[in-house]
């Protein structure tokens, strides 16, 4: 069966087979000119514009800061209220920004809190990545 | 060669019924007549907007006359304005162009302002909603700093109190800290009150050179001594980018910022007063330290002085700002620039800046825009 993603660019090619609620790995860019990451992977270095190949960086990392979605935005297909937290990825040295799972609450994740990457089902059936503690 | 403010004008901030180019219509007739010349001297119009669709610059300027001449649309978010000064004052400064227009007008729907340049899976799967970026900036200020929510609140509070005495501002109300604290939350720790509006409105600005303006017996001429208008670099993060670099932290508006004192031989000292970008308290907050008045860390301490405050050492936003004015993204700009013109020839009444003499603006739009401007008196 073929998991349908929202984005599928975002979440490594090897993990894009699995299902709601496992770990998943995130698709970045690596560039072999200045060593940094980018985030979506477009094959190009989004800091020094080499080009870069794809790469799995980490399932887990942690809390930057967080805050909370309250009012329904046009366009977005994700239900109210919602927590949505700056994730830092040490070794990748970036952060990303992605919807927290399993809370309305942002003071219950405060900076510091470890959050791994899963696969979310979003309310149209399609896969996104999304932030669970 | 040295490119002057000759004549500015505005159509007041807020909500009616009556289309973009009614809007900037009024504020293009009082920009004219301001500078004494008609739309037959203007070389060049370059139209700021966001949300208007194609041809929309020669639908606007249409209204004005058919002169044969370049009219060209330039759209940067809520930097919009910045754009289009950019555009003008290097026509005037080369040469191409002896009087250049520049107008700024919007129609804004209510509500978040959508469409950021953000990607559709950023839209559809609920981070692409402008507020946090501003949300999350406000928890890091609060989290790394001494400041708190009742000085997010205070900065509402001030530019409310401004927005009183200013009347093209949409909200004329004074708000208490209370008040502020009370209204409806919209992303933690942001209220509806902390948080500007989109709304309508439009500003005009023509520009020539010195000496034209002289040829022309323009008797108090601003002179435009800075327009800088700044991009992402790595370090920085705004609206719509969806990662950033953890190990580096930069800001769209200190490039623009550095550039700006360089390019006009000035220094955050030397200002009189600021209209920055309040699209929420914290991001003025930050405009502080990133404009260079204080040190990073100490923007609330700032603030508790009541030196930013109308009356004090170097008023921010003393038209009311975004957050008193609303927020036409096109024309908010150009709106700044009207309040640096009005300061500046001490026109500006019960809100006026005592001795102003130089005056600086801040825009930043989506798309990591960051814009400064600086204008000085004579």
């Amino acid at each position: 069966m073929t998991n349908v993603w929202l984005a599928d660019e975002l979440v490594w090619i090897d993990d894009r087979g699995t299902s709601a609620g496992a770990e998943v790995r995130l698709n970045a860019t690596h560039c072999p000119e200045c060593g940094r990451f980018s985030i979506p992977a477009t094959g190009t270095c989004e800091w020094c514009g080499a080009a870069g190949s794809d790469v799995a960086i980490a399932a887990e990392g942690e809390v930057v800061a967080s805050t909370a979605v309250l009012h329904a935005t046009p366009g977005a297909i994700v239900e109210v209220p919602y927590v949505v937290a700056l994730l830092r990825f040490e070794d990748a040295k970036l952060d990303l920004l992605g919807r927290v799972l399993g809370t309305d609450d942002p003071d219950a994740i405060p900076p510091g809190t470890r959050l791994r990457v899963v696969a979310d089902t979003l309310p149209d059936g399609r896969l996104h990545y999304a932030f669970v503690q | 060669m040295t490119v002057v403010v000759a004549g500015v004008g505005i159509h007041p901030f807020g909500r009616f019924p009556l289309s973009v180019a009614q809007l900037a219509q009024t504020a293009v007739t009082e920009a004219l007549a301001d500078a004494g010349v008609g739309f037959a001297d203007v070389d060049l119009t370059v139209v700021a907007n966001v949300g208007e669709g194609m041809a929309k610059a020669q639908r606007i300027a249409g209204r004005l006359g058919a002169t044969g001449r370049p009219v060209i649309s330039v759209e940067s978010a809520c930097a919009s304005s910045a754009a289009a000064l950019l555009a003008a004052r290097d026509a005037v400064e080369s040469g191409h162009a002896r009087v250049a227009l520049c107008i700024g007008v919007e129609k804004a729907p209510r509500g978040y302002i959508a469409g950021a340049g953000f990607e559709s899976w950023q839209v559809e799967s609920g981070v692409g909603v402008t507020p946090i970026y501003f949300a999350l900036q406000a928890q890091e200020l609060l989290a790394s700093t001494d400041a708190t929510v009742e000085d997010l609140a205070e900065v509402s509070v001030k530019n409310h109190a401004n927005g009183v005495l200013n009347p093209n501002a949409m909200y004329r109300k004074p708000c208490t800290v209370e008040e502020v604290l009370a209204s409806k939350m919209v992303c933690p720790p942001l209220r509806l009150l902390m948080l500007c509006a989109p709304n309508e409105g439009a500003a005009a600005v023509v520009m020539m050179s010195a000496d034209e303006a002289v040829r022309r017996g323009i008797s108090r001429p601003i002179t435009l001594r800075a327009v800088t208008v700044a991009t992402r670099r790595p370090g920085d993060w705004f609206v719509p980018a969806a990662s950033r670099l953890s190990d580096i932290r930069s800001s769209p508006t200190r490039t623009a910022a550095s550039a700006a004192y360089d390019e006009a031989g000035l220094g955050p000292a030397d200002l009189d007063f600021v209209e920055c970008q309040d699209t929420d308290t914290a991001s003025e907050l930050l405009a502080y330290s990133d404009l260079g008045l204080c040190a990073h860390g100490d923007e609330a301490k700032l603030l508790r002085s009541g030196d930013t405050q109308l009356g004090g050492r170097i008023p921010v936003n003393p038209s009311g700002g975004l957050l008193a004015k609303g927020e036409p993204l096109g024309a908010s700009g150009l709106g700044q620039v009207h309040e640096l013109v009005t300061q500046l020839r001490g026109q500006a009444g019960v809100r006026q800046v005592s001795g102003a003499r130089v005056g600086l603006a801040h825009v930043m739009g989506a798309g990591h825009v960051s814009a400064v401007t600086i204008m000085v008196a004579g």
